[in-house]
């Protein structure tokens, strides 16, 4: 058997003996790479309940929900404890649509939609509240489902008839069926723009001071979460009455009228009478009662011209009267007297 | 440096011939590195992470090694060594859904040379005081990992290296016993230079703070206390 000798290689007095022993030490050093095992446990509360969902402005206890054209479809969520992280929404079991939010409150635009009926499905996620690193990342939550019959309305917006109720003009639209309505608002053309006349709840609504003068209103929907929605608006004609001129031999000459549509909105009329032979000047006239409807006429000989100048004169409220543009509320008429 | 170092080497072979000792030793003890640019960087993470979490080590002293050969004169010595040191830091975050951590590895590999000067002896004890300098080869390692749920959301791990350059004085109290001589040494190391961390294998990808943008350097400097076991090889005649 052949032995192997170690031999090293430096060949100084008592080496071997020295390095073996500076070896030894070494295999007796601490680990020469620092590492730690040292971890934080985190302080988390695993036996959380869950929270009490609220809807703050879209009701919950309604199945069906109707969304006007492209207007986005506003929800707002409360929660009792845990913070809302976010809901998806998915519309006829399509993919769903994640939204994020840390106030609950969720905007679902409905322009891709084709119009008619729908099935939208909500899923709103809350914090679990444990405050564990899932929880903080938002792997961690628990989670609300709620369906609702979705019915998108394209062709909402119309354009109102003139319609008279017991001597007022009354405008009817077409309800806003959600329940987050706050009220229609109606506006009228004066002047230059646009300016409220009036709110309602109902979708009717009563102008007790348009006599027939003509005009544009515009109805506009207010919802509870802010939004303003373009309802539709009503262009009217003007309605003034008629004036004709009439001869009762032996009576006199007259001009008359009927009586205004508007009756109860007007509180009597304005007229003037022009003689257009003598050029005199006009003789006005006033009447107090929407009922008078007939003038006498006077100082006229056979085959003169006059002209009547007849103004509905509204009641108290009415915008246009009340900034001075008469002749929307005038009607003009020649007549050729003959006794 | 490379030819300093490697003109010692053959000083120390072949001054053998003519030296009064020749000695090889192993150092170690702690070293208290401030690394104060890392730290920042390791505050700076901790606050951009969503959840609680804590510096549970942060680049605190520990051991290093230095082995070493010197020419030994009555009242001089000159030698040439190396040391190797090591530290790091951890941010973490743990819960039953999940663990977060962030390692940061420091390594220091430095080659150099030395100077001792004998002052004062009491009893049997001789009191030194040495100079050293030469390279700091500076390697980073920084790990990311995020799990939860049982899944891994996020396992990065970046290296990083710099060189730099220490001087470091000191003091040691020697104690000879037969053909060994036991130290207790200090000092306190300065690193120079302005290598900063830079990714491994694109130096132009600098490890930088988040707030000022400027580029981290390691850190070395601190206070270190050793012990040390000298062995004569060659003894005067």
């Amino acid at each position: 058997m052949n032995k192997i000798k170690l031999v090293l290689p430096l060949a100084l007095p008592g080496i071997k003996t020295g390095i073996f022993s500076l070896f030894t030490a070494l295999l007796f050093l601490p680990s020469c790479e620092y590492d730690t095992d040292q971890v934080y446990n985190r302080t988390v509360d695993k036996n959380t309940t869950a929270p009490v969902i609220g809807m703050v402005e879209l009701h919950l206890e309604g199945d069906t929900v109707y969304v006007y054209g492209s207007t986005d479809f506003n929800f707002s969520f409360t929660s009792s404890d845990q913070e809302i992280i976010g809901a998806g929404f998915s519309v006829d079991g399509a993919d769903s649509l994640f939204v994020q939010s840390d106030n609950g409150q969720f905007r679902y635009r409905t322009a891709y939609l084709t119009p008619g009926q729908h099935t939208l499905k909500l899923d709103l996620y809350t914090h679990s509240g444990s405050s564990s690193i899932a929880d903080i990342l938002n792997y961690e939550s628990y989670q609300f489902s709620k369906t609702w019959v979705l019915i998108l309305v394209n062709d909402y917006y119309t354009y109102y008839e003139e319609n008279v109720s017991n001597g007022y003009l009354k405008l009817i639209f077409p309800k806003y069926r959600n329940p987050d309505l706050t009220e229609y608002v109606i506006s009228r053309f004066i002047i230059d723009s646009f300016r409220e006349v009036g709110r309602v709840t109902i979708p009717e609504f009563t102008d007790s001071t348009y006599v027939g003068e003509g005009g544009s209103y515009r109805v506009q929907v207010n919802t509870s979460s802010g939004d303003r929605i373009s309802w539709g608006e009503a262009n009217l004609n003007s309605d003034l009455p008629q004036v004709r001129y009439y001869n009762i031999p032996g009576s006199g000459n007259f001009v008359t009228w009927d009586r205004s549509k508007f009756f109860n909105a007007a509180s009597g009329y304005y007229a003037e009478i022009t003689n257009m032979n003598n050029n005199l000047g006009a003789i006005p006239t006033k009447l107090n009662s929407s009922a008078d409807t007939i003038l006498s006429l006077t100082g006229f000989q056979n085959g003169e011209v006059g002209l009547i100048k007849l103004r509905v004169v509204p009641k108290k409220g009415n915008l246009v009267y009340t900034v001075g543009y008469y002749p929307s509320f005038e009607r003009y008429q020649y007549f050729t007297v003959t006794n | 440096m490379k030819k300093v170092f490697l003109s010692l080497v053959i000083l120390i072979s072949t001054g053998s011939l003519w030296s009064q000792e020749v000695k090889t030793g192993i150092q170690y003890g702690i070293a208290f590195s401030s690394m104060e640019e890392l730290r920042v960087l390791d505050l700076q993470i901790k606050a951009t992470i969503p959840f609680s979490t804590k510096i549970v080590a942060d680049f605190p002293g520990y051991w290093y090694y230095k082995p070493m050969i010197k020419l030994a004169y009555k009242k001089f010595s000159v030698g040439i060594e190396y040391t190797f040191n090591s530290t790091g830091s951890r941010i973490s975050g743990k819960d039953y859904s999940g663990e977060y951590l962030l390692d940061m590895r420091i390594r220091r590999n430095s080659p150099g040379i030395f100077a001792e000067y004998y002052l004062h002896s009491f009893k049997n004890f001789g009191i030194w005081i040495s100079s050293s300098g030469g390279i700091l080869f500076t390697s980073l390692t920084l790990k990311q990992d995020l799990s939860v749920i049982n899944t891994s959301l996020t396992n990065n791990s970046f290296s990083f290296k710099a060189k730099n350059y220490f001087f470091q004085p000191g003091a040691k109290l020697v104690y000879p016993w037969h053909s060994f001589d036991f130290e207790f040494n200090a000092g306190y190391l300065i690193e120079l230079g302005s290598g900063a961390l830079h990714e491994e294998k694109d130096s132009r990808q600098l490890l930088v703070n988040m707030v000022s943008d400027e580029p981290i350097k390691p850190g070395w400097n601190g206070f270190i206390l050793g012990f040390t076991i000298n062995y004569t090889l060659k003894k005067s005649k």
